[in-house]
């Protein structure tokens, strides 16, 4: 959906000159580093950085993008500092960042630094420069090539561009590392150099506007030297590491000026042709878009702004914020029936329209991808013995096949398991190879992930019925069996190193179903199954026995494919009604995907309905989801928030995720599986209801007394149909609650009746003990979506809505968020009124 | 784009129709003395099962390959356990309380996830010889 935008000159902004952002302070930030990271601060501003508020810095910035600016310190940092930084330009001080406080690497990173990589790759003969990526800012980074070092860089960026010196020949192997604190990264994964498949490319440009200092340049080859003319004369030339390169001009551009650009990599070839363009006038400066806030938020994160623009939020029409760069610090938190207005300024020049922003209760923010974790070289081994067969991924000492396992990982502890299984396909298909992806970038974080094969049971001697998943089960225990005999081997790579007491489950179909099972039936001493991901899994006990499938005791994950054309009926969701986890469960229904393409072996596109998106976008979400879990699970690591919907991982298709999750030890309100039907809730009160006929039904296929067949769980939840207007069911809680800092969690769906609506949703309210309720709109909180058009059916499949306590404590003054007596649901909406589905009310801390 | 886009088999997707389960071009059914299939690390549900109607279809090509199980369907008892015989698609379907099964109850056929009003009729009834 557009931003919506309204013109500048229609408000009357309160735009106080002597209020500027601070800058952002990069964290981490490590001992032993002479650099700091500034980030969103003004152009050509002057930065100061105090360290235990002692001014240990002043130094005059550039542009903060692409990647913020180093600023130099006279010491090396020492850890337990504290760091703060400041902004001034024209004579006007921005108030102090957020204070960072330095860390040793190793508490971070106890088995060393992270491994460099070689981003973008590849690396091209006469290559000039090139990048580093996944590195801590402040360390030292270098590059060899055939072994000589070629480039380095002493107090790095996260990103760094090395220029090499010679240029590279062709079929040299470029390797990357990194020092900080006299500890050595791992070497990154070898590149070999490659001739450029000439010509190259024309340059292009971002669109430039009168006004404009900094201009990006874009569809470079990596490693080529880029030449810019400005209205026909040469402003010189510069290495770019590939794809883009912003450049900074002396002054701002007048409109009408001319840049063009080239670029070269070998001196036997010629040069590209030029790319060229002219800056725009001022009146076509657009106004910055952002992504969703929400309440609380105390800054802005911008989704588009031009190069070195200055970017003005104002709530209210009072500015709140200045700076530059992709994220803009607030002043102020924002807060509930806020407006904010955001535009952007180059020089003397407005946007003449201001971006606007209504604040919603809930707007995760889009968080680094939990699968990007980058620790370590990857080892790799197929094996087999009898019927354990696989192969498996493995935290190296460098990468290959069979090399040493990493040893400073070793030193410092077992690592957790997790076991893949593949379903049922033809077995001249080698299914287990196809999730090597994910088995890479779990291994890349210190995972053992062994994907085993199942082909002995797959078609065409699969056989049917449970019996088929058992077989499936006693070859995952085979292997289980076979990594402990591994592990207790006087002389194996994995000897000592495994620990099973943190075992995950990974399972794709036949495989999900199996790994659901797995746990009720293993028996091998010292295992214990942590964590299990059912994706796109059968239920074969629940569709051909008619037996309840109770997963318990581990923390669970599932991924329903909604265009699934083979488990159309989404099994999985029949775990996750039932299963009672060890901490929490996930459920992540996945518009316009697929059931096969999450397998690299699988080929076709099996799926139903609306396009399925790419492959290598179902990937992405297993990858971010299923890291987010396992590390959740199995390491500890603070990725719940993507589980529970707190956070988005970037870069991946989160648009279609419909996330369920549940956290155990948490206050129930209504799961509606108490005795006493729709007019008692959980927690034994009595409910009531007015203009509605909310009843409880059973949300299972077939099941006698169905509201319809288009659920396909395995629980008992309300249905609310009405025709009033401002129909209302009421839950009361068993005494006063107070909910300050808590959400209120309800699964919730639309039952499809037919025809699609564009405007379905609910009211929650909050009433306290003086009888006054407060009411946030789903639409706040990330809406209902449409019934996905599953040519098989339309589902009714509940996602979780989360309520923030703190938006109805701001809707009201008098309010008294500490004294809920009662949680309302209230149908507000214009007919036509689809039947609503509601499971799961919970308080949530 | 990753490396499988490239492979020419991926420009031919599969469609629904490929699930479609083949005719049973024949069906008998014998009782049999029953051996649950042997696990090595866990014991089989059907571990219990000394006796079977031993269903043998042939169909006119082979069951597709899918997540789905192919089910006969004896009246409202399913089958799903199976294993293949020794003719040209030839399955072995094996109930067991096949007591409880009405002589001439008509037998569908179909997936296991299939709705009731996709099951295919056969000609077929459970008559035991």
């Amino acid at each position: 959906m557009a931003d919506e935008q309204v013109p500048r000159k229609e408000k009357e902004l309160k735009d106080d000159p002597k209020l500027i952002s601070p800058p952002v302070l990069a964290e981490p930030a490590y001992q032993c580093a002479k650099k700091v990271k500034v980030s969103q601060f003004i152009p050509l501003s002057q930065i100061e950085i105090t360290i235990n508020a002692v001014l240990v810095a002043s130094s005059p910035v550039g542009f903060p993008s692409p990647n913020g600016a180093l600023i130099n310190i006279p010491s090396a940092l020492v850890a337990g500092q504290k760091i703060r930084a400041r902004q001034t330009v024209a004579g006007i001080t921005s108030g102090w960042s957020n204070e960072v406080t330095v860390r040793d690497h190793l508490v971070d990173y106890p088995a060393g630094l992270p491994r460099p990589v070689i981003d973008p790759a590849p690396v091209y003969e006469c290559g000039s420069r090139t990048g580093v990526n996944n590195l801590v800012v402040g360390a030292n980074v270098w590059i060899t090539a055939d072994g000589v070092e070629t480039g380095r860089v002493n107090g790095c960026n996260d990103h760094q561009g090395v220029n090499v010196a010679p240029e590279y020949a062709n079929n040299q192997f470029v390797i990357a590392r990194a020092e900080l604190c006299s500890d050595k990264s791992p070497e990154s994964a070898i590149e070999k150099t490659r001739g450029y498949a000439y010509p190259l490319p024309a340059p292009a440009f971002d669109t430039v506007y009168q006004g404009s200092q900094q201009i990006r340049i874009t569809n470079i080859a990596n490693g080529a030297r880029v030449t810019l003319k400005l209205n026909g004369i040469n402003q010189g030339t510069s290495g770019c590491w590939g794809g883009s390169l912003n450049w900074n001009l002396s002054s701002p551009l007048p409109a009408g000026a001319t840049l063009e650009a080239t670029q070269k990599l070998c001196g036997n070839q010629p040069p590209s042709p030029p790319g060229t363009t002219v800056s725009l006038p001022c009146g076509n400066l657009p106004a910055p878009t952002a992504y969703p806030v929400q309440i609380g938020d105390v800054e802005v994160r911008l989704s588009s702004f031009v190069w070195g623009a200055l970017v003005k939020v104002y709530i209210n029409n009072v500015k709140v914020g200045e700076g530059s760069g992709s994220v803009i610090p607030l002043t102020q938190a924002v807060s509930w029936n806020d407006t904010l207005l955001i535009g952007q300024e180059l020089g003397t020049c407005k946007s003449q329209y201001l971006t606007v922003i209504r604040p919603l209760c809930v707007a995760p923010p889009i968080q680094a991808n939990p699968s990007d974790l980058n620790l370590f070289p990857v080892g790799t081994m197929e094996y087999s013995r009898g019927d354990a067969k696989g192969n498996v991924f493995y935290p190296g000492e460098s990468d290959g096949d069979s090399v040493k396992f990493n040893k400073r990982l070793a030193l410092l502890k077992r690592s957790p398991i997790v076991f893949l299984a593949h379903g049922n396909h033809v077995d001249t298909d080698p299914s287990y190879l196809g999730y090597d992806y994910f088995q890479k970038q779990l291994a890349q974080m210190g995972f053992i992930a062994v994907s085993v094969d199942c082909n002995k049971v797959n078609y065409p001697n699969s056989g049917g019925g449970v019996a088929n998943i058992e077989a499936r089960v006693d070859l995952i225990i085979e292997s289980i069996k076979l990594f402990q005999s591994f592990d207790s081997a006087a002389s194996n790579i994995f000897s000592g190193k495994i620990d099973f007491s943190l075992t995950g489950l990974m399972g794709h179909s036949r495989g999900g179903d199996a790994v659901v099972m797995t746990p009720e039936l293993i028996s091998l001493s010292g295992v214990t199954i942590v964590s299990v991901l059912a994706l796109a899994p059968t239920d074969f006990r629940g569709s051909i026995t008619g037996t309840d499938v109770n997963p318990k005791g581990f923390d669970f994950m599932t991924i329903l494919p909604a265009g699934d054309g083979d488990v159309w009926q989404n099994n999985g969701a029949r775990f996750y009604d039932r299963c009672s986890a060890r901490r929490f469960k996930s459920q992540l229904y996945v518009h316009f995907t697929n059931h096969n393409f999450f397998n690299r072996e699988w080929l076709f596109d099996e799926g139903l309905g609306p396009v399925r998106m790419q492959r290598f976008e179902h990937e992405e979400i297993l990858s971010a989801y299923g890291c987010a879990f396992f590390r959740r699970s199995l390491m500890g690591h603070n990725t719940l928030s993507y589980i529970t919907g707190h956070a988005l991982p970037s870069g991946v298709r989160t648009d279609a995720v419909h996330l369920s999750c549940k956290k155990f030890k948490q206050l129930t309100v209504d799961d509606h599986e108490q005795t006493g039907g729709i007019a008692i809730n959980t927690m034994g009160q009595a409910t009531s209801q007015t203009g509605m006929a909310a009843s409880e039904f059973p949300f299972k296929q077939g099941a006698a007394g169905s509201f319809d067949n288009s659920f396909f769980g395995n629980t008992t939840g309300m249905v609310i149909q009405y025709e009033k207007h401002n129909a209302t069911f009421i839950s009361p809680l068993k005494g006063l609650r107070d909910l300050k800092g808590k959400e209120i969690w309800i699964r919730v769906a639309e039952v499809f009746g037919g025809s699609q609506h564009v405007d379905t949703g609910f009211q929650l309210g909050l009433t306290d003990s003086s009888g006054f309720t407060a009411w946030v709109d789903s639409s706040g909180v990330g809406g209902i979506p449409d019934p996905y058009p599953h040519p098989g059916s339309h589902k009714t499949m509940l996602k979780t809505l989360r309520f923030r306590a703190t938006c109805f404590q701001q809707s009201n003054r008098r309010f008294r968020i500490s004294e809920i007596a009662a949680i309302r649901i209230r149908c507000n909406r214009t007919k036509p009124h689809p039947a609503l589905a509601f499971d799961d009310l919970q308080i949530v801390s | 784009m990753d490396s499988t886009d490239f492979n020419a088999a991926n420009e031919q997707p599969l469609y629904p129709e490929r699930f479609a389960l083949p005719p049973i071009k024949t069906l008998k059914i014998k009782i049999v003395d029953f051996k649950a299939p042997d696990f090595k690390n866990i014991k089989s549900s059907l571990s219990g099962k000394k006796q079977a109607a031993e269903i043998s279809i042939i169909t006119d090509t082979p069951i597709p390959a899918r997540a789905a199980s192919p089910i006969l369907y004896l009246g409202n008892n399913k089958t799903g356990y199976y294993k293949l015989g020794e003719k040209k698609n030839e399955y072995l379907f094996y109930a067991f309380d096949f007591e409880k099964i009405s002589a001439d109850e008509p037998i569908g056929w179909g997936w296991n996830n299939d709705l009731p009003e996709n099951i295919q009729k056969t000609s077929f009834q459970f008559k035991i010889k």
